[in-house]
């Protein structure tokens, strides 16, 4: 690997922040590969790790960051005066979940699989920048549709929609779907 | 039947069924339906007995669960002119299914955004871009960089307390604004303007000023790769 195309990379992978660089827009600024690219990124973390750097390179939303490992969030959080890592009620996440795989979906199709009224926590999942309209579907009512922001891949470490967790398949065997839980 | 179980909190009836079911030990693909409602109700009724209110969606689904029970009792009639049923009788337990499958995927989520939230990025170092573009108008840009203007005013901040009172008119901002942009001549990011502001209600004094400038098409802003630049306006 060449050692100037590494220091490229995570130069530019740096500035960008928290905003992040894809792939592609590394490839074409250093003029070369994508493959080249994700060497790059798998040397730069292997340093980072053998030099027990404060920093580590993720891939959230098909962009790459530069982050700080988890080993110094607790010192960093009591600097920044940050209270408790603040968490998504379960309200929230199963509403989180349901649009991430259905969208774009309305808020009726939500309502029916929770069978609770989802207005309050729509709304706020928008205010969080967690999901975003997206368009309207063509039925009557013209309901408003959602889907997930980039900002739910990047909080979610989620490489793009693809990578998430797969949905347990439903089996005809309760014991399945239930194993783990009786076990415990 | 003795019904006893500790009071969790529910995310909503179908969580509540899900619970019931598991409890029970009931095939959720050969679902006694009498054995449900009676627990159903037996735990809404125990609501009730302990004074908590129960919401109405929970009895809404009460009643689901009876009519879909009340046409499995029906000899079902085989019809040619089969109208398609408002709801697929299957609907329940197809729901349940599919709402314990996200149920799932959430705790994994959960875990996923917990492990995230324990690293930091640092604010992206942008420098300027040359923007020569034309001017759209969408608020929920603007509103979206306001925020970006406060979050960046309180990380560069973390431990200044201070306690002032400060009167600041829209009007008189607007006039500073309209200064500062004359002075500058060009475009200038949002950003730019706001590192003039040496304090919260400057910032959002100046934030009324810009949508009152905007209003009244003095101003004219754009939105590039996520950072709003201002403008003169061509027309003034």
């Amino acid at each position: 690997m060449n050692p100037s195309l590494i220091q490229q990379c995570e130069a530019l992978i740096y500035m960008s922040g928290e905003e992040g660089i894809t792939k592609q827009s590394l490839a074409m600024i250093m003029m070369c590969a994508p493959q080249d690219i994700e060497a790059c990124v798998e040397v730069l973390n292997a340093r980072y790790i053998e030099h027990l750097s404060a920093f580590q390179i993720i891939e959230t939303a098909d962009s790459f960051k530069l982050v700080t490992v988890k080993a110094v969030h607790d010192i960093l959080a009591l600097h920044l005066q940050m209270k408790a890592t603040s968490s998504l009620s379960n309200s929230a996440l199963e509403t989180l979940a349901i649009i991430a795989y259905r969208q774009p979906c309305t808020k009726s199709i939500i309502e029916q699989l929770r069978g609770v009224n989802v207005d309050m926590i729509v709304r706020k999942l928008v205010a969080l920048d967690l999901i975003q309209e997206a368009g309207r579907e063509n039925t009557p009512g013209r309901p408003i549709l959602y889907e997930v922001t980039s900002h739910f891949l990047d909080v979610f470490h989620l490489a793009s929609l693809q990578s998430l967790p797969i949905l347990k398949p439903i089996e005809s065997e309760e014991k399945d779907l239930y194993g783990k839980s009786e076990t415990a | 039947m003795k019904f006893n179980v500790t009071i969790a909190s529910f995310e909503g009836p179908l969580d509540l069924m899900l619970f019931l079911i598991k409890e029970k030990k009931l095939d959720l693909f050969d679902l006694n339906i009498s054995i449900l409602i009676e627990q159903y109700e037996a735990f809404l009724n125990q609501m009730k007995e302990m004074k908590f209110e129960i919401a109405t969606e929970y009895i809404s689904e009460l009643a689901g669960l009876i009519e879909y029970k009340s046409k499995q009792l029906i000899p079902q009639e085989k019809s040619d002119f089969e109208t398609e049923a408002s709801e697929d009788p299957e609907s329940i337990v197809a729901r349940l299914l599919e709402y314990s499958a996200v149920k799932e995927a959430s705790i994994t989520l959960k875990g996923m955004f917990e492990e995230r939230s324990k690293h930091f990025t640092a604010l992206s170092l942008s420098a300027p871009v040359q923007v020569n573009v034309f001017y759209d108008h969408n608020l929920h840009d603007l509103v979206k960089a306001m925020n970006k203007v406060l979050v960046r005013y309180k990380l560069t901040t973390p431990f200044d307390i201070k306690t002032t009172f400060k009167e600041m008119s829209v009007e008189d901002r607007v006039d500073i604004i309209l200064k500062f942009a004359k002075s500058k001549g060009k475009e200038f990011s949002l950003e730019e303007l706001f590192s003039t502001c040496e304090s919260l209600e400057c910032m959002i004094v100046s934030f009324l000023a810009i949508l009152d400038c905007i209003r009244l098409h003095t101003l004219d802003y754009i939105n590039m790769e996520d950072t709003i630049y201002l403008k003169v306006s061509e027309a003034l």
